[in-house]
């Protein structure tokens, strides 16, 4: 209790009318005649300073600490419970120290000259000892503090990570060696990470908001920077779309190639396959000579010839030349007439017909249909003719 | 498909009719700027068509028939069948199966040779008369092209 203020004020005539009261009253006294700024005592307390009781200090509280500083009698310490110490500041408590009955072990902090690092450390007698921090509730552990300040860790190991989960102690991270840092599962190394010495550039993973799909990307401060994967030895590599969706190949964001589950499937024309078969082609090999590079199915129900949309790929026209001959116009022209190797397939309706080249150029593929009858090799309009070309182009 | 481009001559007579590729079109390409784009490049890549005069001519101004289609003729801004040409055409059909009953009249003189020739004379009356039978017939007088196409000769009974 501090006894700043007089107990019997110019408005309270009356002396005390009890022990306590008086008590009170005379501790004023003294603090009004020595010129003390607080003078502070209880009558139990008064029986401990002289050592007449059992026990030592009185427990006091946190607003009034059993030992205080005489200049500021609301900072010192307490106990709050058995075993138990406490540090006010300010009638407020800002320390607790707690000993278990079976203890062995405590925490050791250490000053520090110049330079060196504070420590807190753990001490007793067990070999190993555990230091836990542990928040109250939903509360976490900060660590670090201004900018530039920094967490050391031990290296660790895959099996045993510097720095780990609490409920699955051998998944974490560990540094491997020298620059680099690992990532560990199940006590076993499962990411590794490194740099070169001047690196610039590197991946970025970036999560989305749902409906776009996540991004693993390179970034740095190159203007451009590739992307390499490599196997090991003659390991596969393997991108698997494993629920069945496609596989896209993107030029700034547009498909030019896309992978199905049936295979290819081009987008747009700049899908190459730019290989050259050299010697005995490979089975099932896609080369620049095998790939279709014109197709036409040619209707004729009445009229002029029309080229079906639904088989049509590098066709410019078909011009109706005469009966039972058309020639188809492409787009993209091959590379010489002579080397073209453009072709028509006798892909015919009525079955009894049959297409031949009449001539081909660069840019054109002239066809002729004859019906295989009474005719004897007449021209003779035909109902389909499918016209496939390859070649280079 | 509205307008098709024709390559015809000077007589009239086509060259080629172009039709252009639906998946030639451009996105939001009109049908008039298809058909010219295609064309163009079309005679641009093909010699013959070059030198002749080129007519857009709607679709539904073309024989839906391609019966005589060698015959077909620029007539204003219509491709009609030119008859003359058409009743050529079918005359040299006629011909044709003609030289065919020609041919099988052959194997029946041998055989009747063989077996006494009895009927020598009336063979070589017969043949004769598929030889004569083009002269015989005036398709002037058939008008249309659908009356061309069901026209048939009555030709000399095989003896």
């Amino acid at each position: 209790m501090n006894i700043n203020t007089n107990p019997y004020p110019a408005s309270v005539a009356s002396l005390a009318t009890s022990l306590a009261g008086e008590l009170e009253r005379i501790r004023f006294i003294i603090k009004t005649l020595t010129g003390w700024s607080q003078w502070y005592a209880h009558t139990e307390t008064l029986a401990g300073l002289i050592g007449t009781a059992t026990s030592g200090m009185p427990d006091g509280t946190e607003a009034l600490p059993g030992w205080e500083f005489t200049a500021d009698t609301d900072t010192g310490f307490f106990r709050s419970a058995a075993n138990t110490i406490d540090f006010s500041a300010g009638a407020k408590r800002v320390f607790q120290m707690t000993g278990a009955a079976s203890a062995v072990n405590y925490l050791d902090t250490e000053n520090s000259a110049t330079t060196a690092p504070l420590i807190i450390r753990a001490e007793g007698t067990d070999t190993n000892i555990d230091i836990n921090i542990i928040p109250k509730g939903t509360g976490v552990v900060n660590l670090g503090g201004a900018t530039g300040s920094r967490i050391g860790l031990q290296d660790g190991t895959a099996a045993a990570p510097s720095l780990f989960f609490t409920s699955d102690t051998d998944t974490g991270i560990f540094r491997v060696s020298a620059n680099i840092f690992g990532i560990a599962a199940q006590g076993r190394e499962s990411l590794r990470l490194t740099a070169q010495s001047s690196a610039v550039n590197r991946f970025q993973i970036t999560g989305v908001n749902t409906g776009q799909a996540p991004t693993l990307e390179v970034v740095g401060s190159d203007a451009n920077i590739g992307l390499t994967i490599n196997t090991k030895g003659v390991g596969t590599l393997t991108l698997d779309t494993v629920g069945g969706g496609n596989m896209d190949f993107n030029n700034t964001g547009s498909t030019i190639m896309r992978l199905i589950s049936t295979g290819l499937q081009a987008q747009a024309t700049q899908a190459f396959i730019g290989g050259s078969v050299s010697g005995t082609p490979a089975a099932h090999g896609l080369y620049r000579q095998n790939i279709l590079k014109g197709l036409a199915r040619i209707d004729v129900a009445g009229g002029v010839p029309a080229i079906n949309p639904s088989s049509d790929f590098n066709a410019t026209s078909v011009s109706d030349d005469a009966v039972g001959r058309f020639t188809i116009t492409w787009d993209r022209d091959f590379s010489g007439a002579g080397s073209n190797g453009t072709m028509a397939t006798s892909g015919v309706t009525p079955s009894n017909s049959v297409a031949a080249i009449n001539s081909l150029a660069t840019g054109t593929t002239t066809i002729d249909t004859f019906a295989v009858d009474s005719t004897g090799g007449t021209l003779q309009d035909v109902t389909v003719t499918v016209v496939c070309a390859w070649g280079d182009q | 498909m509205a307008k098709l481009r024709c390559v015809v001559r000077v007589d009239g007579s086509i060259v080629t009719i172009i039709r252009p590729s639906e998946k030639f079109r451009l996105l939001g390409e009109s049908d008039d700027a298809l058909l010219d784009r295609a064309a163009t490049l079309t005679i641009q890549k093909n010699p013959r068509y070059q030198g002749f005069t080129t007519v857009d001519i709607e679709e539904t101004d073309m024989p839906t028939t391609r019966r005589f289609r060698n015959a077909w003729g620029r007539v204003g801004a219509k491709l009609e069948v030119d008859m003359p040409k058409a009743r050529t055409q079918r005359l040299a059909e006629i011909r044709k199966d003609r030289d065919k009953l020609l041919d099988e009249s052959d194997k029946d003189i041998l055989r009747d040779q063989e077996q006494g020739g009895a009927k020598q004379a009336a063979l070589r009356a017969y043949r004769q008369a598929l030889r004569d039978l083009p002269t015989t017939l005036n398709l002037d007088a058939i008008l249309t092209p659908e009356a061309l196409n069901t026209f048939r000769p009555t030709f000399p009974v095989k003896p």
